[in-house]
């Protein structure tokens, strides 16, 4: 039987969609348990999060918007979850069906006040490259290329609904308590609905252009006030191959240094001088023009750092912090990781389990040059992600760990590691963003 | 006085007094001209009502055909009925009121099939000249089986998007145009048997209760 695509529009349609979910994936744990008696245990668990992966994404992927946005989130991070889910979720932002050419021409007149006719000098509404919540269009005026994002209707006012709907099946798949999530599904939403409002991308865009201006060899698509409205967005359309398809276009090792010098640099550089960051790094969000420049692409998700917590997050880059058993946990406490509430001994256990954590996590900044194409550093950060996961301590502390904040700053700093490494460059100059830098960066060079 | 001035003279009349007038004459007194000229298109309210509806039909299908010749990335038959749609339920949206006066719901609701009864032959008329081929109806070896098919099929269509605009209240009918895009998709890459099979079924129980007629 052929696929229904049909989009669920109501809340009572989409629960129906979710509850899909739910028994297929109670099915694959019975198919699990058969397999379990026969087959070799860790061989019958990956086809199980495989399965699972699958039936979850499927159901996501139907329901489009906002729930496919959490399927993208969950999948940055890659040291917490099992490799079956990662890989199915990944393929999150690839496979949505497009609007019909007369709907996408109604959404365009409603939004632009003008047909697409009249506005662009043409118009192609066979959509070139679809994003979660939009899709993209070629366009020409004035002999420029240029890329028109359009969002799919419906999709801001659904957000906290799917959200209500994919927060049961969340913490089960993470084991996680109701009250321990709020404020994080708080987080999330807010975020989400951020990324709808295309004004505010558009002014996130233009701010990084602005402020980026010193660094070379990066660029961003220029975007057009005139042609944008909340749900619309035209930018300048860059020519270029995404990071995913970068092995494709047989870059040189320099050229690869090249790029992976720029990526980390404009990664430090926001969080360091400009504290808010570009929170989605993920492969289709950047490109690489035919010149070899970096460009950065979709800045819907930015995150703000507040001072506080990039003041005691970036204390943790410093080797005597974590030594110092007493600052080590003041600075904990400081991010909400430890509470007054914990006994010593949960204590002792938290700042044990992150004094492991930041040691590897950490590492890079520990020398000049940093090589992030080696497999034995991630495999590390893998294997310590993996155990943690399973250990029955951590899992039984109460309460809430960590500040909301860590949620998409972890998501951005996995996010980068993982671009990095994927790049398959040589070593890169950890601390070489410094010279763009007005203000003092607290993981500073170390003397 | 020419047809449509007399529909929207009596289009008003409706807005403004929230029911028929009480006769024919009491109608052409009000429109300042002889009843005979109203009778020359018109035999009753009814069929004006009826007229309307058909009306508003004919006003997305002339836009739809136009898009479709001057553009050709609306020239496929799904992407016309798409934009039959969108634009029908435009249509109403600039009626909104009168719509809702002419398809009554709850213990009038036969007074609303008879205001369609002329929509629905304008409608199919416009759905047959597109010539639509279902590949997973090519089974039915019968034209006149598949034609009704198809018939009982893009009114149930017709009929179920018009229902949900009358019920849709998000802003500008915005869940309406998402409606009609999954279902357009829907029907055109149906293809599970047993859905199929029971239209086919009732395409030709319907052929043959009109033939029995």
């Amino acid at each position: 039987m052929k696929k229904l695509d049909k989009i669920p529009t109501s809340k009572t349609q989409r629960a129906a969609k979710m509850l899909k979910v739910g028994t297929g994936v109670g099915a694959n744990y019975v198919k699990y348990w058969g397999k379990k008696l026969v087959s070799d245990k860790e061989a019958a668990k990956e086809q199980l999060d495989e399965a699972n992966a699958a039936v979850i994404y499927d159901g996501l992927s139907e329901m489009k918007g906002s729930a496919l946005k959490v399927a993208q989130m969950m999948s940055m991070d890659q040291s917490i979850l099992p490799k079956a889910f990662v890989e199915k979720f990944s393929l999150a932002q690839f496979q949505v069906p497009p609007l019909s050419a007369p709907l996408a021409r109604k959404v365009l007149t409603k939004e632009l006040g003008k047909s697409p006719e009249e506005i662009y000098d043409s118009f192609d509404y066979d959509s070139r490259f679809a994003a979660s919540i939009g899709q993209v269009h070629e366009a020409w005026k004035d002999d420029q290329k240029l890329a028109v994002k359009l969002q799919y209707p419906g999709v801001a006012k659904s957000i906290s609904s799917d959200l209500q709907i994919v927060k049961p099946v969340a913490m089960r798949m993470f084991n996680l308590k109701s009250e321990d999530v709020a404020e994080y599904f708080e987080e999330v939403e807010s975020k989400l609905h951020e990324e709808t409002d295309y004004t505010l991308e558009l002014q996130q865009l233009q701010d990084a252009i602005d402020s980026c201006s010193v660094m070379p060899n990066l660029t961003f698509p220029k975007p057009f006030k005139e042609m944008s409205t909340k749900t619309v967005l035209t930018m300048e359309w860059k020519e270029g191959k995404h990071l995913s398809e970068y092995d494709g276009m047989e870059p040189t090792q320099e050229q690869r240094n090249q790029i992976a010098q720029t990526l980390w640099d404009f990664y430090l550089f926001q969080i360091h001088e400009l504290r808010k960051v570009h929170a989605d790094p993920h492969p289709g969000n950047f490109m690489v023009s035919p010149e070899n420049e970096l460009i950065a692409l979709d800045f819907g998700c930015v995150k703000a750092l507040p001072d506080d917590f990039y003041n005691s997050y970036f204390k943790l880059t410093h080797p005597e912090n974590i030594s110092n058993r007493e600052t080590f946990l003041g600075i904990l406490k400081e991010l909400d990781v430890v509470t007054e509430g914990d006994t010593p001994e949960e204590q002792k256990l938290l700042a044990d389990t992150f004094e492991r954590l930041l040691t590897i996590v950490n590492r890079p900044f520990q020398s000049e040059r940093f090589d992030f194409s080696s497999p034995e550093y991630f495999h590390e950060l893998m294997m310590l992600g993996n155990e943690l996961k399973d250990q029955k301590e951590l899992r039984k502390l109460s309460g809430k760990r960590g500040s909301r904040h860590f949620l998409y700053v972890n998501r951005t700093l996995f996010g980068l590691l993982g671009l990095m490494n994927a790049l398959n460059a040589g070593p890169v100059d950890v601390y070489h963003h410094e010279k763009y830098l007005t203000k003092r960066a607290l993981n500073g060079r170390r003397a | 006085m020419e047809k449509e001035t007399i529909l929207s003279a009596y289009s008003d009349y409706l807005l403004d007094h929230q029911e028929r007038p009480k006769s024919m004459h009491h109608f052409a007194k009000h429109l300042e001209i002889g009843e005979q000229e109203i009778y020359a298109h018109f035999a009753s309210f009814e069929a004006m009502e009826a007229s309307i509806m058909a009306h508003f039909v004919e006003n997305a299908r002339d836009l739809t055909v136009e898009q479709a010749s001057s553009n050709e990335a609306f020239t496929d038959q799904r992407t016309q009925m798409v934009t039959f749609y969108l634009t029908f339920v435009e249509v109403l949206k600039a009626n909104r009121s009168l719509v809702q006066l002419l398809l009554p719901q709850g213990k009038e609701q036969l007074q609303a099939w008879k205001n369609l009864k002329q929509a629905k032959h304008t409608f199919l008329d416009y759905v047959r000249s597109l010539d639509i081929k279902i590949e997973a109806l090519s089974f039915i070896p019968s034209d006149k089986v598949k034609e009704k098919t198809l018939d009982v099929a893009a009114w149930g269509q017709f009929i179920t998007i018009l229902a949900f605009w009358m019920k849709d209240d998000s802003p500008d009918f915005e869940r309406t145009d998402i409606f009609i895009e999954k279902s357009l998709k829907l029907s055109f890459e149906i293809s599970d048997s047993t859905i199929l099979h029971s239209i086919v079924d009732l395409g030709k129980f319907v052929t043959h209760n009109e033939e029995a007629r």
